[in-house]
């Protein structure tokens, strides 16, 4: 027997908990706010001139068309985030998940090209989508948007030697579905009630496009150039109650209808632009900066329609709820924001130079790269001094890496072996916010954070 | 290479690669399908100033039906003022004047009948009130027109001022003790003689002192059969008033709000003020009230402004009773270190035989995890 069955005094708030329950809005993709693969993680993110491993898949798809053989590559992240309001945390889960995809180059008449995927996967669900109500205080680009699945598929081509291009389509996975309770609940004695329930989700996904070039300036410069569109789920949940309450041997016949639409997984338009200087042999310096087009951000509050239609006899003793008031949705009013990234890398060579069986150039037979970067990302939500609470703030990222690789060690693995380590730590300086309002229930309050990042890739080149 | 039409890189190592990664996204995504929350629910800001939920069962004591603190189909007990008994908000003692009726021997209880009694109670623990209180106070002036209620209690001093509405205007008692009461001669604010309540007789007291030592006063002026409206009133001592402005400081709101109507379209009244200050120490002064809107729904609503002057701004919402039909009115917070509790009269329920006034208690956040009742 259903737990439904037992509580059927709650079943139409049960059911609209759930709808409005079932779905969160997000903001970006998980690889915008922590990174993708170590190596890139490593240098904050500043790798859209310099990325050719299954991160160009996210950072710039021309990339792909300068890795050096097929490789593929998985891995591990670990976000935690200690984000507070008021001194106290509001226990903001964690963002974790495994990223992986591979890059297969090759020739097409005559016109190097090459294929990638890339994938971030969650490692607790595929998806899980929340809405509130409006003014209801969240982290509104920190607490879901880990949970969504993101994957990649590009081709890049290198028409000439100092130009590739690439380009593809991004899915992000969500979910939607219905939930309806039907037949006959019994308050005095609920074991006798005999409902039926059904549960309708779908996993859906939205697909944006992204496309990238890169420029290489001779031996000592690249420089790339991307653009990722703007991605977003209408998402609309209904709940259907239809069936008789017996109260006291008094049938009742009770209808509820709900629907709840909100907008989720919003990713805006972003356009990157990377500098790599590659002048010192082993040395990499990237700077990239990211423009991200937030104001086109739509309202993360749920729009939500009830009926309730019963009509219990006179006299019966029953306390109907009234429908939820229709709520005037406030425009969250977001603002552009530009993202500056630094990223560096040394690679450290150990051993004699070795060269692989397909005449790639000669590389040391271990080398130990060093990455450093770091990042700003200043908060695209406005002042909160008004009925909504997106609680944000600004901030800056300070990256490490390192690993290690073995390159060529056997004829069959003609690239190399590559272990990749990162950490992060984020901190978002304290915001105030006051509250026009003397009346807001909510508040004046101080929101603040850190987050502690940890990731780790393997990966494996022919 | 480059003379091959197509191909995959370098070595046949592709289809192997693929199938590594194949075989990680079927693994991981055999790891799971359902996700869990992702948290971000605790200790988010919340002023305490609403909405509250009503008291569930079990978390009121001293065989109270919840959310009732007090409900008697006899006396009609209604219209608290709560004191925090011991000025700590730490402590959840508390004392409550309540106005009730006494009806005469072979008198059918009428639950319109006003007021002739005011009593005190006492919780330890913030709403489960003690049984058999003590009258304090009772009609004996000629003004007062044979009734007493709606108080509202301050502690001034060492002394209890004990606000109240009688036939004549509001009326004062003080007590060094709580218990015993001594009344002034005269209302202390009796009907205007000019001005927007030209006329017209206070009632519905609610009164707070400043941090400056001053008193204000806001009160409930009936403008017609349905509809009343706030006024404000200041003293340097709460013996002496001084009504201030030439026009209510809260009025009903007949106009759409948002496209809607408003919760408060068709009247305003039962203030109950409340001093309080911000997490950024910004001074409130707020007002509860019991708002009607066009549609005769009754609920506890909430304006306020920072400082003690100036217009008063709503809340977006009602705090209190909007999701039912019992009509709450004569507000009264008491807010505690971690929560806040209002006390309202509404209806003892939706029944015929429950169509008189009780005591409600609801609490604020709602999500509050209350101590084991106590009494």
């Amino acid at each position: 027997m259903s737990p439904l069955h037992r509580k059927p005094f709650v079943v139409a708030g049960l059911c609209a908990g759930l709808v409005v329950g079932a779905a969160r809005p997000s903001a970006a993709s998980v690889p915008d706010g922590y990174g993708f693969g170590s190596r890139a993680a490593g240098m904050a993110g500043a790798v859209s001139a310099d990325a050719v491993d299954f991160s160009a898949s996210f950072y710039n798809p021309a990339g792909l068309v300068d890795a050096p053989g097929v490789s593929v590559g998985g891995g591990y992240m670990y976000n935690w985030q200690n984000l507070r309001v008021s001194g106290l945390d509001n226990e903001v889960g964690p963002v974790h998940g495994l990223v992986g995809g591979v890059v297969a180059p090759g020739v097409l008449f005559g016109v190097p090209f090459a294929f990638g995927i890339a994938v971030h996967l969650p490692d607790d669900g595929l998806s899980y989508i929340n809405a509130r109500r409006q003014g209801v205080p969240r982290w509104e680009l920190y607490d879901s948007r880990a949970q969504l699945l993101y994957l990649s598929a590009n081709l890049a081509v290198q028409p000439l030697e100092w130009l590739s291009i690439g380009g593809g389509i991004a899915y992000l996975s969500a979910t939607r579905g219905t939930f309806g309770i039907r037949g006959e609940a019994n308050v005095l004695d609920p074991f006798s009630s005999a409902l039926e329930h059904e549960v309708d989700a779908d996993l859906t996904s939205v697909r944006f496009p992204q496309v990238g070039v890169r420029f290489q300036i001779e031996d000592w410069a690249a420089i790339g150039l991307t653009y990722r569109g703007e991605s977003k789920l209408d998402l609309t949940l209904s709940a259907h109650l239809e069936g008789i309450v017996n109260f006291a041997g008094i049938d009742v016949p009770l209808l509820y209808e709900l629907e709840a639409h909100t907008v989720a997984a919003f990713t805006p338009h972003q356009v990157a632009l990377g500098l790599s200087f590659q002048k010192v042999e082993g040395l990499r310096l990237n700077l990239d900066l990211t423009w991200l087009h937030w104001s086109a951000y739509s309202s993360p509050t749920a729009e939500i329609g009830a009926l309730l239609d019963v009509k219990p006899p006179p006299g019966t003793p029953l306390k109907l709820p009234r429908a939820p008031a229709p709520s005037k949705l406030v425009a969250p009013e977001f603002v552009d924001r530009v993202e500056p990234r630094f990223g560096a890398e040394y690679r450290i060579a150990l051993g004699d130079e070795r060269r692989s069986v397909d005449e790639r150039a000669p590389r040391p037979v271990v080398e130990l790269p060093v990455r450093v970067g770091y990042a700003y990302q200043p908060s695209p939500v406005p002042d909160q001094s008004g009925e909504t609470n997106l609680i944000d703030a600004d901030r800056h990222t300070v990256t490490l890496g390192t690993g290690v690789s073995w390159n060529a060690p056997c004829d069959e693995i003609a690239g190399g072996l590559e272990l990749d380590v990162h950490g992060a730590f984020s901190v978002l300086p304290e915001r105030v916010v006051l509250k026009d309002n003397p009346a807001d229930i909510v508040g004046d309050y101080r929101a603040s954070g850190d987050i502690f990042s940890f990731g780790t890739t393997f990966g494996l080149g022919f | 290479m480059a003379s091959r039409i197509f191909g995959l890189s370098r070595r046949p190592a592709t289809l192997a690669a693929l199938g590594l990664v194949g075989a990680l996204a079927a693994g991981l995504g055999a790891c799971a399908t359902l996700a869990t929350s992702s948290g971000g629910d605790t200790s988010l800001p919340n002023a305490g100033l609403g909405p509250f939920r009503p008291l569930k069962a079990g978390e009121i004591g001293n065989s109270r039906p919840a959310p009732y603190g007090l409900r008697d189909d006899a006396s009609f007990e209604r219209d608290v003022a709560v004191l925090d008994a011991d000025g700590d908000p730490a402590t959840l003692g508390v004392v409550a004047y309540a106005a009730r009726t006494t009806f005469g021997a072979g008198v059918e209880p009428e639950p319109s009948a006003p007021p002739n009694e005011i009593v005190r109670h006492t919780a330890l623990d913030g709403r489960s009130f003690d049984r058999g209180p003590p009258v304090v106070l009772a009609p004996a002036a000629a003004w007062e027109g044979g009734t007493v209620g709606a108080p509202a209690a301050l502690e001034v001093e060492g002394e209890v001022y004990l606000y109240y509405a009688a036939a004549g205007g509001i009326g004062l008692a003080r007590s060094a003790d709580g218990v015993a009461f001594a009344r002034e001669d005269a209302p202390v604010l009796g009907p205007a003689s000019a001005g927007w309540d030209d006329g017209l007789v206070p009632r519905s007291p609610s009164v707070v002192r400043l941090p400056d030592g001053s008193f204000r006063m806001f009160y409930e002026v009936a403008l017609g059969a349905d509809e009343s409206a706030i006024g404000e009133a200041a003293s340097a001592d709460g013996l002496v008033w001084q009504r201030l402005g030439e026009a209510p400081v809260l009025a009903r709101r007949p106009e759409l709000v948002d496209d809607l109507p408003a919760y408060d379209g068709a009247s305003v009244g039962a203030p109950s003020a409340v001093l309080w200050v911000t997490s950024e120490g910004r001074a409130v002064l707020g007002v509860y009230y019991a708002a009607t809107a066009e549609d005769g729904t009754r609920s506890i609503a909430l304006a306020a402004r920072y400082g003690t002057d100036g217009a008063l701004a709503r809340g977006l919402g009602p705090v209190f009773g909007s999701d039912g039909d019992l009509d709450p009115t004569e507000p009264c917070i008491v807010r505690f270190a971690s929560f806040a509790f209002l006390y309202a009269t509404e209806r003892a329920g939706s029944a015929a035989s429950q169509d008189f006034p009780a005591v409600a208690v609801g609490v604020a956040p709602a999500t509050v995890t209350l101590p084991p009742p106590e009494w």
